[in-house]
């Protein structure tokens, strides 16, 4: 399986990354915004799911949209990747505590996007989420 | 003609339905030579332009134009021949030498047009030949048909004004600004009142002067009348109309002011208080009604007694009606204010912008001179904000606008009955401070910031004014603070829910991390290499320091101060600063300095300095918090990984250590030098550069150095930012 994972702290997210890895799956990770589009613009560059960090800076992508102070980038993140890539399946992986984030995020179509908050999932249980979600049997 | 019924019936049905003043004017000289039978017969018509009477009309002999001119009777004739107060005609002597014209006054027989408490007009019947004497039955008759006369002008006038009227107040009803309000005012004023002058002033309320707003004819250089001054501040004081016969008279020393140089000066003056009656005002807790004086509306003639009982009628009338709309008109600017503050209030996402923009929008939009914001904590409410009082003064009222909230103090009252307030001028628990600030002179109004959702009051806000001139808090201002102040408590209360989350998502971050790792070593710890475990632990105890460092945020933000967050008692031990404190948080922190891409080999220091500052007794977690503060500020606001660099250094004095902090972020602004340690406040380019943070770290850190003796300072304000520890070599003693 190939990953996207966008978040702003790989360090943080080194248990979860090398969890991944060492399952067999190919991560490529991005810290910022602008670098993480680019890649997706290309073509040639497929990925079975994005993982997508809501808080992260707004980069130059979205300097003039109104993201919180980059407390809301991810949702504009996420936004474009639709639109760009319809059937893209993204995972928002988070540690924004405002519930209303999840039931917005509840709305989409459960068969391409996945909400989780990163406190309650641990490395193991990530990879386990991961991999049903992709496989379909996840709603 | 007398022996003629018919005629005489003709005559009379005549005048009834005469559908003029000039018509009626003439019917009534042409009755009076048939009923009195005299050979000739003339009215003299009030001329408000004039001080006198003009030859209105003329049965006999029909006056020629240069003649009616040449026949003008003054005021001063009139009053000496005694026509203007003789209830009964006047025969005016036989030797009388007084001609106006062709008008040979001796042996007339005179009677006033009397109504509306003036003399309008003077009908003369005149003899065929001087000397002459009337008998009984002409002067009844004369008396008779002036009385009636004066019946007939003063129904036709009435009738005739009050429909003009009602078109001018419909047309003035209509007016959405105050120009055209006067636009129309004076010309309805101008139309329907006999004067060569109209001004309209305005009451204002910051010094009580009746400000020059318009006039017809326009004056360029408008004066302001100080309070009581001139008629016209005399109907605003007493709140009643004057409508003065002659202000040069000994009634009235001095009283007239000239507005007009170009023209004559005024003898008549009508001026009418405008004022809106029953206005609802605020009174302690409850409410009553008062008038509410918006200025004063005046008219002017040059003309003695110009002004009639029915022109003071129609002027008061047109006050009435221009006091709602001046309030409707006054009351829309407001809203605009209001929905300007609300927008302004709805972008900010920083509490001091907020408390800026709401208390300036206080006291834009409703012109307090004094704004004030307390914050419930704990069980005290405390001035946190002022406008309207200097420097000094400023910084002494936040000191000691302190309250227990279970005190009689109405701050605390307003806070436990959530209730608006608008306390006497002589309110006990206000006293205290009032005098000593000056603000005793104000009527204030206390409103609660009610959260609804929680139905929990989180602070007050207190707007006044001078009570000189403005005795009274009306309730519809009252009614527009009340939506600002809730914006204002909706901003607050995002900016705090939005601060939770950012700092609990700060927590969860480090968290989420430590559990992460815990979660690989509890089930992999046999498949790591000593390098994989050895880094994981390196990254959880730098997440245990951060998670340290946010929970006194958090704390805060929650509800508990600064102070109460903090007041644990020192714990006391011997430290070496750099060994035990400095170097752990270097290599604390050094994970997260190679996350954000910077070098950690540029935080640097002097062995000489790490030598010179000996082992000392201080609490080692709360120094260890001011250094952690000071570390992560430094690697949050760095500029970039090439200018990235930390400098430590050290000073000793004779009582205490200095620790020296520099870092070449993108520094302070000038002048934000004592405001960075305030509570919540984060410097715009710290806001503007999306660096999380809660703008507390620099308060909660300054208050930890002070509970040792000692204090955080800052030096320089960048290239390098500098700060100062200073830390007593033996606590408890000032640094």
């Amino acid at each position: 399986m190939r990953i996207m994972f966008i978040d702003d702290e790989p360090r943080r997210m080194k248990p979860y990354v090398n969890e991944l890895e060492e399952a067999g799956h190919e991560v490529l990770f991005r810290d910022d915004i602008d670098s993480a589009l680019k890649t997706l613009r290309e073509p040639s560059e497929q990925f079975d799911l994005v993982v997508v960090d809501i808080s992260v800076p707004a980069g130059l992508e979205y300097r003039y949209e109104d993201t919180d102070n980059g407390s809301r980038t991810g949702i504009a993140l996420y936004d474009t990747i639709r639109r760009e890539r319809p059937g893209q399946k993204v995972m928002v992986f988070t540690n924004v505590p405002d519930s209303r984030l999840a039931e917005q995020f509840a709305k989409e179509d459960g068969r391409i996007c996945l909400f989780a908050r990163k406190p309650d999932i641990l490395p193991f249980q990530l990879v386990e989420m991961v991999e049903e979600f992709v496989s379909g049997g996840m709603k | 003609m007398r022996g003629r019924p018919d005629l005489q019936l003709e005559q009379f049905l005549s005048l009834i339905s005469a559908d003029s003043t000039e018509s009626i004017l003439h019917e009534l000289v042409r009755c009076t030579c048939a009923w009195v039978s005299a050979g000739r017969c003339a009215l003299w018509w009030l001329d408000t332009n004039r001080v006198g009477f003009r030859l209105a009309s003329a049965g006999g002999v029909e006056p020629k134009p240069a003649e009616v001119d040449a026949a003008f009777l003054s005021y001063a004739t009139a009053a000496e021949l005694g026509l203007l107060t003789a209830e009964e005609p006047v025969e005016l002597p036989a030797d009388c030498a007084y001609r106006l014209h062709g008008f040979d006054m001796a042996s007339a027989l005179a009677a006033r047009i009397h109504y509306e408490d003036r003399t309008a007009g003077i009908l003369v019947v005149f003899p065929d030949a001087p000397p002459h004497s009337w008998p009984d039955d002409a002067r009844r008759r004369l008396r008779t048909i002036s009385r009636h006369g004066a019946v007939l002008c003063r129904n036709f006038e009435r009738r005739e004004r009050l429909t003009r009227l009602v078109g001018f107040l419909q047309e003035m009803s209509y007016a959405t600004a105050d120009y055209r309000l006067y636009e129309a005012v004076l010309g309805a004023g101008r139309a329907l009142i006999a004067c060569d002058r109209a001004v309209i002033r305005r009451v204002n309320p910051r010094n009580g002067h009746l400000d020059y707003v318009s006039s017809r004819p326009n004056v360029a250089d408008g004066f302001p009348l100080g309070p009581g001054e001139g008629v016209t501040g005399l109907a605003l004081l007493d709140r009643r109309t004057y409508r003065i016969g002659d202000v040069t008279a000994d009634d009235w020393p001095g009283i007239y002011r000239q507005l007009w140089p170009n023209l004559p000066a005024a003898r008549s003056e009508l001026a009418v208080p405008i004022l809106l009656r029953n206005a609802r005002v605020h009174v302690g807790t409850s409410k009553a009604t008062v008038d509410k004086p918006f200025g004063v509306l005046n008219f002017e003639s040059p003309t003695v007694s110009a002004f009639s009982k029915l022109d003071e009628e129609c002027a008061e009338i047109i006050a009435q009606r221009m006091a709602p709309v001046m309030e409707r008109i006054e009351f829309d600017k407001k809203l605009l204010r209001l929905r300007q503050a609300a927008q302004a209030l709805a972008t900010k996402r920083d509490w001091d912008s907020i408390v800026d923009t709401l208390l300036n929008g206080i006291r834009e939009s409703l012109g307090y001179e004094f704004v004030s914001l307390s914050i419930v904590e704990d069980s005290h409410i405390r001035c946190v904000r002022v406008i309207g009082l200097d420097g000094a003064d400023r910084d002494e009222f936040r000191k000691r606008a302190v309250h227990d909230l279970d005190s009689e103090h109405v701050q605390a009252q307003v806070v436990r009955h959530q209730r608006t307030e608008v306390p006497p001028p002589d309110e006990p628990s206000l006293n205290e401070i009032t005098a000593r600030f000056r603000l005793d002179r104000l009527i204030r109004v206390f409103v609660p910031m009610v959260v609804h959702s929680r139905n929990e009051v989180i602070g007050t806000i207190s707007a006044g004014y001078d009570r000189t001139y403005r005795e009274h808090i009306y309730q519809r201002d009252v009614q527009i603070l009340k939506v600002l102040v809730a914006f204002g408590t909706n901003a607050m209360e995002a900016w705090r829910r939005g601060t939770i989350d950012r700092v609990s998502h700060e927590m969860n971050a480090p968290l989420t991390a430590v559990r992460g790792n815990l979660s690989r070593l509890l089930r992999k710890r046999k498949l790591l290499t000593e390098d994989q475990i050895e880094r994981a632990l390196e990254d959880m105890e730098t997440d245990t320091e951060v998670l340290y460092f946010q929970m006194q945020q958090l704390e805060y933000v929650l509800g508990v101060s600064v102070t109460e967050a903090i007041k644990q008692p020192l714990r006391i031990q011997p430290v070496l600063l750099f060994g035990d404190i400095i170097f752990k948080t270097i290599s604390q922190l050094k994970p997260l300095v190679i996350e954000r891409g910077l070098d950690p080999r540029k935080i640097v220091y002097e062995l000489d300095d790490v030598y010179k500052v000996k082992r000392m007794n201080v609490d080692k977690g709360k120094i260890s918090q001011v250094v952690f503060n000071l570390f992560m500020n430094a690697v949050k606001y760095a500029e970039s990984p090439e200018t990235f660099q930390i400098r430590i250094g050290a000073a000793e004095r004779r009582r205490e250590y200095v620790i020296k902090f520099c870092d070449w972020g993108i520094g302070i602004p000038e002048g934000l030098g004592e405001k960075i340690f305030q509570e919540r406040f984060r410097a715009r380019e710290a806001r503007e550069k999306n660096i999380m943070g809660s703008g507390l770290g620099l308060t909660i850190s300054r208050q930890l150095m002070r509970e040792h003796g000692g204090d955080l300072v800052l030096k320089k304000y960048s290239k390098p930012t500098e700060f100062h520890m200073i830390i007593p070599k033996h606590v408890g003693e000032a640094p």
